[in-house]
């Protein structure tokens, strides 16, 4: 039980992982008719901003890994394995803000910190994007180039998508979180 | 958080995001536009297309139809000689019989009317996409040896 406690993974984290990577599964279900438009990438990395960047990128794999086995657009092993490990940037990147933020106050920056997440939540998408088109191409045999052109208007909607959901949630989902779960960054409380 | 006090690197931020968006799109339509053209082959529209042969002989080939310059000369019955310089087109040699002439200082270059008079022709004749009624003119003009600059017809 001390065990349990003192380990990086205690009960409390798993628990937070797994309703985490619930909340994954189904935000992307009730999304499923509105291609490329995801709510879950922002979790994984609210999850990585809020517990570090391991239980972040953990929640990005897990997440993956149970909703591609059940993605209702198909599987296919190589493009999984890419989305799966692709999801966990966004984890890690929140984790690694989320150090950065931990003790700083977010009042009176509010505009600021939009605008910054909102970019922070663009270049994960991009690079994740880029992976998982460079693998789907790879996967069908068709060239890289055209693969990554023809999902242009994927990829911008997934990316514009990500700016808006990270820009304008970030800070709120951030304080609410931390009034539940008791300042809970990194393990450090700004309080 | 003394990063989010510097306004120039939040702008620096969005202004790389919607470089990368805005490169993408011009990605986008560019594979679109080339996908298409080399699909279809272009759509073959009328053109007035003349000739001079810079002695005193013009002659019009009216409503000629082409999807590209080059295809318009063709369709005309124009016989030409070419040198294919890859991605960066044809260029015109000669021209129903009239080669171009170092001695003389001499080549085919085509220009296009327009408001302001004839202007000269940008780009290779098998690159260029002609527009419907255009009015495109072949001179067989002087070129300056030192501006390689060629005059425009009369």
């Amino acid at each position: 039980m001390d065990y349990l406690t003192r380990s990086k993974m205690n009960v409390r984290r798993v628990s937070i992982v797994a309703i985490f990577v619930a909340l994954c599964v189904a935000t992307n279900y009730a999304l499923v008719g509105v291609p490329n438009i995801k709510v879950m990438d922002f979790i994984v990395f609210i999850g990585g901003f809020c517990f570090g960047p391991f239980i972040g990128a953990l929640i990005g794999v897990l997440s993956w890994a149970v909703y591609g086995i059940i993605n209702p657009y198909g599987f296919v092993l190589q493009v999984w394995l890419a989305t799966m490990f692709s999801e966990s940037i966004y984890g890690l990147l929140g984790g690694l803000l989320g150090k950065k933020f931990a003790l700083a106050s977010y009042d009176g920056n509010r505009l600021e910190l939009s605008i910054f997440f909102g970019t922070m939540g663009f270049i994960p998408t991009l690079i994740y994007d880029l992976v998982t088109n460079f693998v789907y191409a790879l996967a069908f045999g068709i060239p890289v180039f055209v693969a990554i052109l023809t999902g242009t208007p994927f990829t911008i909607l997934h990316e514009v998508s990500n700016v808006a959901i990270f820009g304008v949630s970030t800070v709120p989902v951030v304080t609410v979180l931390e009034k539940l779960l008791g300042g809970e960054r990194v393990g450090v409380s700004k309080k | 958080m003394a990063f989010l006090k510097n306004k120039w690197a939040l702008a620096t931020l969005v202004l790389l995001c919607w470089a990368i968006i805005a490169s993408s799109v011009l990605g986008y339509y560019y594979y679109q536009y080339t996908d298409l053209v080399s699909r279809i082959g272009g759509v073959p529209v009328p053109v007035n297309l003349g000739i001079d042969y810079a002695n005193g002989t013009r002659q019009w080939f009216n409503g000629t139809k082409g999807a590209t310059l080059y295809d318009s000369m063709i369709q005309a019955g124009w016989d030409v000689e070419v040198t294919s310089f890859g991605i960066m087109g044809y260029y015109v040699n000669s021209i129903n019989g009239v080669e171009e002439s170092t001695e003389e200082s001499k080549s085919w270059g085509w220009w296009t009317w327009t408001d302001y008079g004839w202007a000269h022709g940008g780009s290779a004749c098998d690159k260029y996409i002609v527009s419907t009624g255009e009015i495109i003119i072949w001179y067989y003009s002087y070129v300056d040896p030192t501006t390689f600059e060629m005059t425009p017809p009369p």
